[in-house]
This record gives structure tokens, sequence and C-alpha cells, in this order.
């Protein structure tokens, strides 16, 4: 096989490779308020990138793909990252209230 | 008339800058934010936050988590960069290129107080426009001169805003 086919090959698949998206949809379904606990969100997310009113208030910094949404680790400012969840849990560790913030101007 | 060997130098020396800086390509750097920005500080949050009635929670839920906190969270600071335009001279040599180039910034910055039982004591806007110098190496990365002085001005985690002179009511630009 020539050269030139096998690095068009290669491109080809590399190409396929970088635009796999990597979101899930159903990534914060389980969020409801009055049900989902503190422990579900560190079991479901994992580390928050913030931490408010002594562990209170949760916060994570997520994007979307044509998947769904994907966390973002805590990096240079809010670069790659379009979306704040903002978790409010009561005294007994139960949800109260949460909302999806727009970080980014669509 | 007798020109001296110095000064002949200076001018061929000036000759040979000026076709070299007209050579840099002109590339206009266009209006937006930042990448690293937040963009959901506008003016219109002014409204939407009421000293001694929007609690802490109700910032975050708002706004999102802040740039900046103060270690007891008695304060935080929300920022946003606007870049208004400008322009990059971009030389290339040697397989290599570069650029140089100078940009309008528009610096806003949201300052959250809190009192001790977690609700807002003020809610101040700050705007600040000033030129940032910006160099691009041959890696493409940027390395930017920032200009913004309020920044230089924010107190640090473990400092009181109360303290600070930069806290100021002003109106948030249009």
């Amino acid at each position: 096989m020539k050269p030139a086919m096998i690095t068009l090959l290669l491109t080809i698949c590399l190409a396929g490779c970088a635009a796999t998206p990597v979101g899930r949809a159903d990534l914060l379904d389980f969020v409801v308020d009055g049900r989902t606990t503190r422990e579900q969100a560190y079991l479901q997310l994992g580390e928050p990138s913030g931490i408010y009113e002594d562990g209170s208030i949760l916060t994570y910094r997520l994007d979307q793909d044509e998947a769904g949404y994907f966390l973002i680790e805590r990096g240079q400012g809010f670069m790659g990252m379009r979306y704040n969840l903002v978790m409010v849990f009561g005294a007994d560790g139960i949800l109260e209230r949460h909302s999806l913030v727009s970080i980014k101007v669509p | 008339m007798i020109t001296s060997p110095a000064n002949r130098f200076a001018r061929l020396l000036i000759l040979g800058l000026i076709p070299a800086l007209l050579s840099g390509c002109p590339i206009p750097i266009p209006a937006g934010y930042a990448s690293s920005s937040r963009e959901n500080i506008g003016p219109e949050l002014s409204e939407m936050i009421v000293a001694g009635e929007t609690t802490r929670a109700d910032i975050l839920l708002l706004i999102g988590e802040p740039d900046r906190a103060a270690d007891d969270e008695s304060w935080m600071v929300y920022k946003s960069t606007y870049g208004k335009g400008g322009v990059l001279f971009v030389l290339a040599a040697g397989g290599g290129a570069g650029g140089v180039g100078s940009e309008k910034v528009q610096h806003r910055y949201l300052i959250v107080e809190f009192d001790a039982n977690g609700r807002v004591e003020s809610a101040n806007f700050m705007d600040e426009s000033c030129w940032e110098g910006l160099v691009v190496g041959s890696s493409g990365t940027d390395t930017r001169a920032p200009c913004s002085i309020l920044e230089t001005h924010l107190p640090s985690a473990t400092s009181s805003m109360k303290h600070h002179e930069a806290s100021s009511e002003v109106t948030p630009e249009q």
C-alpha cells in the first residue's frame, strides 16, 4: 500500500476519534429536589469544584456536546465550561434547590 | 555634504526596520469575551439582588461559583473580561511565526459582601477598560500583560472586604 494511502487512512481514523462525543444525556437525571442526597451527588458526579456553607452547597462545572453533559476539571478560569450546577442541601442532606447556571451566553 | 559612518549606519538601520515592521501582517482581533471568562454578570443582576434578603445560596444559584471568595465566605467576586477589539501584527521567518499586538478590554467585577447570617450586605459592580499588550509565540501560546488596576487591589482570600478601599458603588456600564 502506498504511503500516501496509509497517511490518508490514518487521518480519517484519527479524525473520527477526535469527533466522538463524550457527553451523557442522562448525567443529571438523578438531580431531583426533595429526593437527591448529598451522597448521591458525590457518587454520580465525584468531587465538586466548589463547596460552600460547610458542605451544604456543592457546585460542579459542566460542558455539553451533542451527546449530553460532561464534567469539567477545575482549570484556568471558565475555559471550556458552559454550565455550573449548583446544589443546595438541607441539614438532613436532602437536596432543597438546584440550578444549572449558564456561564456562557449561548 | 559629508555624512559620518555613524549617521549612515543609523539611516540604514532605520530603513531596514521600517520594512520589517510593515511586513508584519496586521490581523484584527475581533470583539468578544475572553475564552476563560464568564459571560453572565450583566447589569440586570442588580435588580435581582436585594440587600438584607438575598442569601449566599441565592447568589450561587443565580450566578454560579465565584471567581474569588473569602475563606470565611464573607465576600465573593465575580469577574468577566470582554475584548473590545484590537490588532495583532504577525511576523513569519525561518519556518516560525509570532506576533505582537494590543487589545482594548473591559474588566467587569461584581463584588458581593455578606453579613454574619449569610445575607447580602452589599453588591457592587465595577467596570474598568484598558489596553492590554499581547505577544503570540510560534507555538500559538499567547502572553498578555494584564492592565487591570482593580485586580491588583482586590483583597486576598483571608482578608476582610470591609477594610478594603476599592469597594465603592458604581453604576454598571451599559
